[in-house]
Formats: structure tokens, sequence, C-alpha cells
């Protein structure tokens, strides 16, 4: 009934230029702290061709290909008709002009769900229980349609590195229907906003994802060979999504929130305090909230202190572990640069909007 | 038929009948309908356009611009301030003094585009409240 659909169909982008790798890089520094290195700084020119396996079976077949390709990476969308594919391109699917897009977002009948620091029993989130990590995840975190339902399951940069009770990992499921990209996002944020660790950045159309395994420097590849992709068998083999499973709950929520706000103001303090946890979850108000903190002129540290010790009262353990110290710095920094970078746009947009007196 | 998008604005199910389609239009600025604006957390403008062209051809629509407010409000700021920019460049329009804010680039861009096609590229967005608010990306003018 589903020999019509099309399997794990996408894009396969190869980056140009001497040097430039499409993975990242981790190393073990002297101190033990493991450092992780983004993909090549101006990686810009990418060679693009149509990709395209059948079925898990042929998927995982590909993937384990791609696992020793550090120059190559896929992204969930199509070339643009037309796209020269001799030519190098830059990897663009949401300028202001359209024309200067090179990807288009297109309806897909899969999806490959990254799972952020899926809190899992010990020890699944080791290296060499990836499979079985995943499995829980898939049975215990998603929604009920894809329990028990096939899937590949694939390593990701920080699979094994995040100790025994977070899972790092990619899941990998045919839909029984092609669904717009756009409603595939939506779903994701739709179940990180209800506390699922699901990251939504993948269901965009040249969003990269990450095919190679990193590029260990003085350290071992902790994931074994053999769990470069696994496929796991199931009851069917197309999941049926609700793709609209959260839009209500998640518009609860944000409605919840937003009425928080109108009391709070720029009090991230108060904010925090009347949001975080129970039926408003971990994620949204944590990122509301640090979004405000981050502005609010205060230090990190002050804020560390302040944000752990409320999910201390308030988070069971591997939750805590999710949103520790590092996540919360990780999370400011993320906003300060997003605020800075705003406001270089502004700047540089008035500047060509109004004459120099 | 629906011929003002700006008028009783707060009526929901009005503006889910008369919502502009996402899309590409032919469009002039209607002669003083720059109209500032001010609230506790913004300044702006409002200018309405109307549209020249196919299926929509005689509606009016409202486009509001942010020119200043909250730090928070940046990233809308920013996204208004730029589509105005790609208009401005697009007809050719001059930079304008600063201290005639956006009504004066809307005004200088009206100038210069008088019996020329110019092309919007409009899209709409639905608020949290149900407000659904027509939103200009770009402009391009083939004659510039």
């Amino acid at each position: 009934m589903f020999s019509s659909l099309p399997g794990f169909a996408a894009t396969h982008l190869v980056v140009q230029g001497q040097g430039k790798l499409a993975t990242k890089q981790i190393r073990r520094g002297g101190d033990g702290c493991l450092e992780k290195i983004d993909y090549s700084e101006g990686a810009k020119w990418w060679r693009m061709s149509p990709f395209a396996a059948a079925d898990h079976g042929a998927m995982a077949a590909e993937l384990e290909k791609l696992a020793a390709m550090p120059r190559s990476l896929l992204v969930m969308g199509d070339c643009v008709p037309g796209l020269d594919l001799a030519l190098e391109h830059r990897r663009r699917w949401a300028a202001s002009e359209p024309l200067e897009n090179t990807l288009l977002a297109v309806p897909r009948a899969w999806l490959a769900i990254d799972a952020d620091d899926a809190p899992v029993p010990a020890p699944l989130g080791d290296a060499e229980r990836l499979v079985e990590g995943a499995i829980h995840v898939r049975d215990h975190q998603l929604p009920p349609e894809f329990s028990n339902a096939t899937m590949l399951v694939s390593p990701t940069s920080s699979s094994g590195l995040r100790g025994a009770t977070l899972f790092r990992g990619r899941l990998w499921f045919l839909l029984d229907r092609l669904i717009p990209l756009a409603d595939l996002r939506a779903w994701a944020m739709g179940v990180r906003t209800v506390g699922g660790a699901v990251d939504p950045a993948a269901m965009q159309a040249g969003q990269p994802i990450f095919t190679a395994r990193p590029q260990f420097v003085g350290m071992d590849d902790p994931i074994p060979p053999h769990l470069l992709a696994t496929v796991v068998s199931g009851v069917r083999d197309r999941v049926d999504l609700n793709a609209d499973r959260f839009a209500v709950k998640v518009a609860e929520i944000e409605r919840r929130l937003q009425s928080v706000v109108a009391c709070t103001g720029l009090d991230w303090r108060s904010f925090l305090r009347r949001t975080l946890g129970g039926e408003l979850s971990f994620h949204e108000p944590l990122k509301m909230g640090l979004g405000r903190a981050a502005r609010s002129g205060e230090r990190d540290e002050a804020i560390i202190t302040f944000t752990v010790a409320l999910l201390a009262k308030r988070a069971d353990p591997a939750r805590r572990a999710q949103y520790n110290a590092a996540w919360i710095g990780r999370t400011l920094k993320s906003f300060r640069a997003k605020d800075g970078h705003t406001r270089s746009r502004l700047e540089a947009a008035r500047a060509s909007l109004f004459a120099e007196v | 038929m629906i011929n003002e998008d700006d008028d009783d604005f707060l009526n929901a199910a009005r503006r889910e009948r008369g919502a502009l389609p996402s899309g590409e239009y032919v469009a002039e600025i209607v002669p003083g309908s720059v109209v500032p604006f001010t609230t506790p957390q913004t300044r702006g403008c409002t200018v309405r356009v109307k549209i020249c062209a196919g299926d929509h051809c005689g509606r009016v629509i409202r486009l509001r611009f942010l020119e200043d407010g909250a730090p928070s409000l940046d990233g809308m700021i920013a996204r208004d301030i730029e589509a105005l920019a790609s208009w401005q460049k697009a007809v050719g329009a001059g930079p304008s003094p600063r201290q005639d804010g956006i009504g004066g680039v809307l005004k200088a861009i009206w100038v210069v585009s008088k019996s020329r096609d110019v092309f919007l590229r409009l899209t709409t967005k639905t608020g949290k409240d149900g407000v659904i608010e027509t939103l200009l990306l770009s402009a391009r003018c083939d004659d510039v």
C-alpha cells in the first residue's frame, strides 16, 4: 500500500574548498574536558545532488558510507528547479530574495529525529548502548504512533559523550504520507515544547544533517563501527504521524507563558519562579526566562546559580542533567550572540535607509 | 467586497475572509496615507498600498512599519526596516533625513514610484491573538 511513497529522499551536499570539512572536530583537552569545533569556518560552497534510499535497509547502507565521508552531509530540502548541479552553490533556503535560494522545502515521507540529551535510565546513554537508548526514546518519549515502529538508528557527534543517563542519537523513520517540512518542524517544536528532547532544526530545507563521524583528536571515536547505522525492525514500517497532536497544547502553553510575561515584565526571576516545571514543562519557560535574563545585564554566574537552584527543587535528576549549568551558559551565550547579530542588522538597515547629516 | 483591511482591525472573522494571499503584487502607495503612531512600547508608521493588477486589483492593504521600540523588539524592527530599505532601493529613492523618520522614507518612495510598476512581496502573519497582518518582505522594480 505504501509502494508508491518515496523513501528517504533528500539532497546530498559536498563541501568545496581545500581542507573544508562538513563534520565537527572533537578533541580532549589537557584538563580532560572535551572541546567541540564546528565544521570548517567559511564552508560556503557546495556541490549538490539528489539523494534517495528506498527503505530503512538501503538507508542504513548509505549512512554507513556517509559516516566515512567528512565532506558530505544531507539536507531535507530539494534543489530548486533548474539549479545547475554541475556548479558549486551556496546553501540557501530562506533568503529574503527567493531567487537566491538554492534549496527548496518540499513534502517528505520521512523524518530524522535528533534526540538531544533525552533522559534515559543508566546505562542507556553509553555509546555501546546506542540502539537500546534509541528504543527507549522511541517507546517512552515519542508519541504513541512511533511505538514499536521500524526505525534506523545512527549516532550524532555527541553520542556516548553525555554520560550514562543522557541519550544523544538520531532516529530515522519513514512516514505513511508526504508531509510539508514546515508541518514536520512545527510538530517537532510541539514535542519540544511539551518536554520532549527533539531538535526541530533538521526539519528545514537546508539545515545540515551531519552524517559523517566527527574527527576525534587525541581520543577514539566512542561509537563502535557496527553501530554506525542499525535498523530496528518494528510492527510497521511507516509511521502515521499525527502532525497536529501538539498544536492546541502548544498554543495553551504559549498563552499561559505570555500571561505571566504580562505580569512579570523584565523580572526574569519572578518569571521562572512562576512558570518552571509542572504543566508548562521546562523548555519553553527556560527559553523565555533565560532570554530575559540574558538582556538583564546580570552576570552569567548569578543567572546560572539561581536557575540551577530552582531546577534542583522542581526537576527530576535526568532533567537536571539535561538543563545543567553548561546548558544554561550556552543558552545565555546564544541569546546574546543572536541579540548582537540583530543589533548589527538593525544598524546596517538604518544606515542604508537614512542619510547621515 | 472587502477592500479595506485596516477597517475594524480587531474583527478576526472579517480578516480571515479578507486576508491577502502571500505573493508578489504590483502596488502603489495611497497618497496621504502615511500615518505615524506611538505606543508605550513602539514608534512607527502605517501606510496604505493599493494593489494595481491581478486578482486582487483594487484592494487596499495597510502595512505597518516599526521604527523604534524596546530592545526586545529589535528583531521585528530590523525586519521592518530591512523590508523598507529593499523598497527604497528597488525604486531608486535616495536616503532620507533621519529626522523625518520612516514617514519621510515612505514619502520619498511614493514620489519616485509614480507611473512605475513596483512589485511588493507580501505575506500574511497571524498573531497569537488571531490578528492577521500583512507584512512587506521585499520589493523590486524592473525599470531601475
